[in-house]
């Protein structure tokens, strides 16, 4: 059992849910706390990517030519392609610093790792660097996001938001070249120093890549930091204001205090948090592509996780993500031997279906009648639940039936797929069934009469 | 040369009077719930789904692809098609409000929940769908999903300009499809409480107008219309992937927006409008950009400068880029919309009155 | 005296858990103008909607022509004949007056709805020189009597209305009030008015309820209410 879950779940798992789980956090300041639908959520993580993939290659070749001035030449004397690319001006270094062409890139991004990761002071330039960019980059848009919340309705807010990430991610990142390397993607230079590599190495087991062990612990001590942050802002009088303020901002205004600047200053930490978490994922999930960062992966899963665990409840948004992301992979996990297993009972089914459907249309005609003749608004409603769910398990069940040897020679794409279907489902059940997540808000904390006696009795004093 | 083609403008008012009926859905479903349907552009790719079922069906029989006996097949393909997808879309949508939106509205969802909730359908939709062509055996589908679908269509030659069957039929379901949306809706009595409905639903039900059922055929025709539009649609796709059309959301979100989201008319112009700035706009916007740089460049060789400015603009890929522009502009020029402007003020404060 | 077509016993009713209707009981029989009066935020309103059914009613009874319809919903009064013309959101402003007529006759055969649209445009004329222009366009008085329009299609026997005179220009208030005394005389329809303007109402009532936070200062005759000296300082700003 348990070495069966250690196959499932890897290291590499342990990263992504950690990075996910930064993502849900500052997501959840933003709309579960300040109330501001960021359905726009991909291009925060993708910025933190960029600075690494855009901004930190240029930032490493430039670094690279100045220590090692022959660098190009011998590139280009070495790769017949980069000395089309590169003619060593400072000029061609910003433009073409990941270049449109993935070879180049290839070549170029480790070689380059080498010279810098070798000397400590070099590659502590490079990673203040990508993480300075990714830390105003994404307070910049978080910045511009949260102008846009100043200025529109809820549900506009959420369309603008939802394009403009869709816009700024797959229209300029994926299809222009020289951003991040266009559809082919950029690969990154790791900003960690040797030294780093050696400090981790008699703790990294036996089969597992040194990065991934520097970018899981430092993504832990992330996620710790947010956390706590997180925590800290909704006990602190700011968290109360910011929900006093998503409930009814005129209230909170007319006590005095601005809305739209303690708005942008939440936007601004949640975006710059975000944007962190992309570059710890992009170290690791290299090249870069922008096409990776879509509305699904990165907006649409993290909001399923904060709303199954309960909004505005930092505990029970962490709860939400383990269970969506541990649900997900256990579904993509067992699906093949699932199917492989229904194959002996659905083809006797697939025989059996002239009598299966006449004899399941029968009985939806019958409970038709019931629901039609019934007195009672509880049988009425049993009916129509046991229409829908027969005529769903039949409908999908004959489908199934027909199509099962089709299924499993393409099971790596339902593998794929099914997932996703679920998480869908889910959250529409759980929007349902309950709204205010597994764990809901509580109260903020406040003190007690007991506290509140002793502190009135000591200033009494 | 700054204007584009014919055939290029023929191409551009077929994909505007998609992004048209597009837009009249997604407002009529936005003035029913109140809540933007983030679904729509999946429901236009259902549509499109059924013209590439219906294509494997008869690929045998339209093989070779441009053949000219084939009037019924293709008669079939191009009547059915769109049919059939109104009538299946039309049953997603309503199966969108039935399961999902009406019965968290009915509990007191907010919007941020129900816009996820159509989110999270979505997401069902767009999988199940790439799950069925997956999963279905049909013969030819994976051919089909590699080659792009106009190579399907049927060209046509009209006063020298080389285009193809669906895009002349397209602005001609467009039209037949808005009038009727407007006989229905102006001239019907149940069309007219579909508006009373939507205006004040507690007047309505005090007079007796069933305001559940005018939703539901809300939602239904804002479905089908999307159905039928994709179906024909199809043909205009580079090739048949889900994920390549999944981008039409922003068009319609912005073609909608810039028709106000609470006229129908409204969405009608502004979807168009988006259409033509996609697709005219761009190229004019291009050439003219093209024509600046040559400019400066014969400015630069004349006063002797040795730079030269050999760029090519090239726009095609950033036309959602310009819609989403065209929403930032509506929304702080005009926040209702095209339905939002005055327009007799506009004439007499011009004097034109 | 014969049985009231509309009774209320010990009213009590409000929104939620605020009560703002105190223990009501009145009768009103047919074919008179009842005519309901009181300061501002009095319970006026929430009386006409808990007889209509649109507030929480925690105790007492209203019973219609003898039948008890205290817990029926909207609607279904609506069908029995009971109309309730609202303060406002009375009319589809979006919709031409021609439709918002034709949405009045919903439930009613062609030709029958026909018949009646002719029968209500004789009693308010200027509606039929703007069948074909939106509700919003149509200034308050105009909007007002294709409410009432709106009603009356629907041939009520009891019809209350609700400060139909609210933010009207004095003169077309008048007009307004005077085409109510129509209403029961030419159409038989039993009327229950509710009304700022306590002088003009009451000339026209046949007996009135005054009411004050909540309960019942007054029933009788109107035309006694308007000479009582006492009652018409104190409540209602008459001298």
């Amino acid at each position: 059992m348990i070495e069966e879950l250690l196959r499932i779940f890897t290291l590499a798992d342990l990263l992504d849910v950690t990075v996910i789980l930064i993502v849900v956090l500052a997501l959840n300041l933003m709309a579960g706390y300040a109330g501001i639908p960021n359905f726009g959520m991909a291009l925060f993580v993708f910025i933190g990517a960029f600075s690494l993939a855009g901004i930190g290659t240029r930032v490493a070749l430039l670094l690279t030519s100045i220590v090692d001035p022959g660098f190009i030449d011998r590139l280009s004397r070495a790769h017949l392609l980069i000395a089309k690319t590169y003619n060593g001006s400072f000029k061609d270094i910003l433009l073409y610093g990941v270049a449109g062409d993935p070879m180049v890139n290839r070549v170029a991004a480790p070689e380059m790792e080498e010279i810098i990761s070798q000397d400590l002071i070099l590659s502590m330039i490079l990673l203040v660097t990508v993480l300075g960019a990714a830390i105003i980059l994404g307070a910049l848009m978080g910045i511009i996001a949260s102008f846009a919340a100043v200025r529109l309705k809820e549900d506009y807010l959420a369309i603008v938001l939802l394009a403009f990430s869709e816009m700024m991610v797959m229209v300029i990142f994926a299809q222009t070249d020289f951003l991040v390397g266009g559809p082919n993607g950029a690969y990154v230079v790791k900003p960690w120093p040797t030294v780093l590599e050696g400090a981790v190495k008699p703790i990294t087991p036996p089969g597992i890549s040194s990065d991934l062990m520097i970018a899981l612990i430092v993504s832990l001590l992330v996620l710790l930091l947010t956390f706590v942050y997180a925590e800290r802002i909704a006990n602190s009088p700011m968290g109360r204001v910011l929900r006093a303020m998503r409930d009814d901002d005129l209230v909170i205004a007319t006590f005095g205090r601005d809305v739209p600047l303690t708005r942008l200053k939440v936007m601004a930490v949640g975006a710059m948090i975000a944007s962190i978490a992309g570059v710890l994922y992009a170290t690791i999930r290299t090249p870069v592509v922008a096409s990776t960062y879509d509305r699904f992966t990165w907006t649409f899963v993290p909001w399923a996780m904060m709303i199954l665990g309960g909004m505005a409840n930092n505990w029970g948004v962490v709860l939400g993500a383990i269970t969506i992301y541990v649900g997900q992979r256990l579904i993509y996990y067992y699906t093949p031997s699932v199917f492989q297993a229904m194959v002996p009972i659905l083809d006797v089914i697939s025989r059996l279906a002239v009598p299966l459907i006449l004899s399941s249309t029968a009985l939806i005609i019958i409970l038709l009648a019931l629901r039609w003749r019934a007195k009672t608004g509880l049988v009425r409603r049993l009916a129509t639940y046991t229409i829908i769910g027969l005529t769903g398990f039949m409908g999908s069940t004959l489908i199934l039936a027909v199509s099962i040897h089709h299924i499993i020679s393409n099971i790596v794409y339902v593998q794929a797929l099914l997932p996703k279907i679920f998480l869908g489902m889910v959250i529409i059940l759980v929007l349902y069934l309950r709204p205010q997540g597994i764990i809901p808000e509580k109260p903020a904390r406040t003190l007690s009469r007991r506290e509140l006696k002793e502190i009135l009795a000591g200033r009494s004093r | 040369m700054v204007l584009p083609s014919p055939e290029f403008l023929v191409y551009s008012i077929a994909y505007g009077s998609v992004l048209a009926l597009l837009c009249i859905g997604l407002t009529l479903t936005y003035m029913v719930t109140k809540v933007p349907n983030f679904a729509h552009a999946t429901l236009a790719i259902t549509g499109a789904t059924v013209t590439l079922f219906l294509l494997d069906r008869i690929y045998y029989s339209l093989h070779p692809v441009r053949c000219h006996g084939c009037v019924v097949q293709y008669a079939t393909l191009y009547l059915l098609a769109p049919i059939l997808a109104f009538i299946i879309v039309g049953l997603v949508a309503l199966a969108e409000y039935l399961l999902v939106l009406r019965p968290l509205a009915r509990r007191g969802m907010g919007i941020i929940g129900l816009m996820i909730a159509t989110l999270a359908f979505d997401m069902i939709l767009y999988n199940v769908l790439s799950l069925t062509l997956y999963i279905v055996p049909a013969k030819n589908l994976s051919r089909l999903m590699d080659a792009p679908l106009k190579g399907f269509d049927v060209g046509v030659t009209l006063a020298g300009v080389n285009t193809s069957f669906s895009r002349l039929l397209l602005p001609l379901v467009a039209i037949t499809l808005a009038v009727a949306l407007h006989m229905f809706l102006t001239r019907t009595k149940f069309g007219v409480s579909l508006r009373a409905s939507i205006e004040n639903p507690d007047l309505a039900r005090v007079l007796g107008i069933n305001v559940d059922l005018a939703y539901m055929v809300s939602w239904f025709l804002a479905g089908g219309l999307a159905g039928a539009s994709g179906a024909l649609w199809a043909f205009m796709i580079e090739s048949y992937k889900p994920e390549t059309a999944y981008f039409i959301i922003v068009s319609i979100f912005a073609g909608s927006i810039l028709g106000g989201l609470g006229s129908v008319y409204g969405a009608l112009v502004g979807g168009f409008l988006i259409g033509l700035a996609e697709t005219v706009g761009l190229v004019i916007t291009q050439n003219l950009l093209q024509l600046l740089l040559n400019l400066l460049q014969q400015l630069l060789n004349m006063l002797g400068l040795t730079v030269t400015l050999t760029v090519t603009v090239t726009l095609t890929q950033y036309q959602r880029f310009f819609s989403l522009i065209i929403v930032i502009v509506v929304l702080l020029v005009a926040p209702q919309g095209l339905a939002g402007i005055n327009f007799r003020g506009l004439l007499a404060r011009g004097g034109l009155k | 005296m014969d049985q009231p077509i509309l009774a209320v016993n010990s009213l009590n009713s409000g929104y939620g858990k605020f009560q703002v209707v105190f223990d009501v009981s009145f009768n009103v029989y047919r074919n008179e103008i009842f005519v309901i009066v009181g300061p501002n935020g009095s319970g006026k309103s929430t009386l006409l909607k808990s007889i209509f059914g649109l507030t929480t009613i925690y105790s007492g009874s209203i019973s219609y022509m003898g039948k008890d319809v205290t817990k029926l919903p909207p609607h279904v009064k609506a069908r029995m004949g009971i109309a309730y013309l609202p303060q406002t959101d009375n009319v589809f402003s979006e919709l031409t007056v021609r439709e918002n007529l034709m949405m009045a006759t919903y439930t009613l055969k062609e030709s029958e709805a026909r018949d009646r649209v002719e029968e209500v445009l004789k009693i308010y004329p200027v509606l039929r020189n703007k069948l074909d222009y939106k509700a919003k366009s149509l200034s308050g008085g105009e909007r007002q009597m294709l409410a009432l329009a709106m009603t009356l299609v629907r041939r009520p026997s009891i019809i209350m209305l609700d400060e139909p005179t609210a933010n009207l220009a004095p003169v077309v208030a008048r007009d307004l009030l005077k085409k109510v005394s129509i209403l029961r005389d030419e159409m038989g329809i039993t009327v229950i008015l509710v009304e700022q303007n306590a002088r003009a109402a009451l000339e026209m009532g046949d007996r009135a309820l005054l009411m004050v936070s909540g309960r019942v200062a007054y029933e009788g005759p109107a035309r006694s209410l308007l000479q009582d000296a006492e009652l018409g300082r104190r409540y209602l700003g008459l001298r």
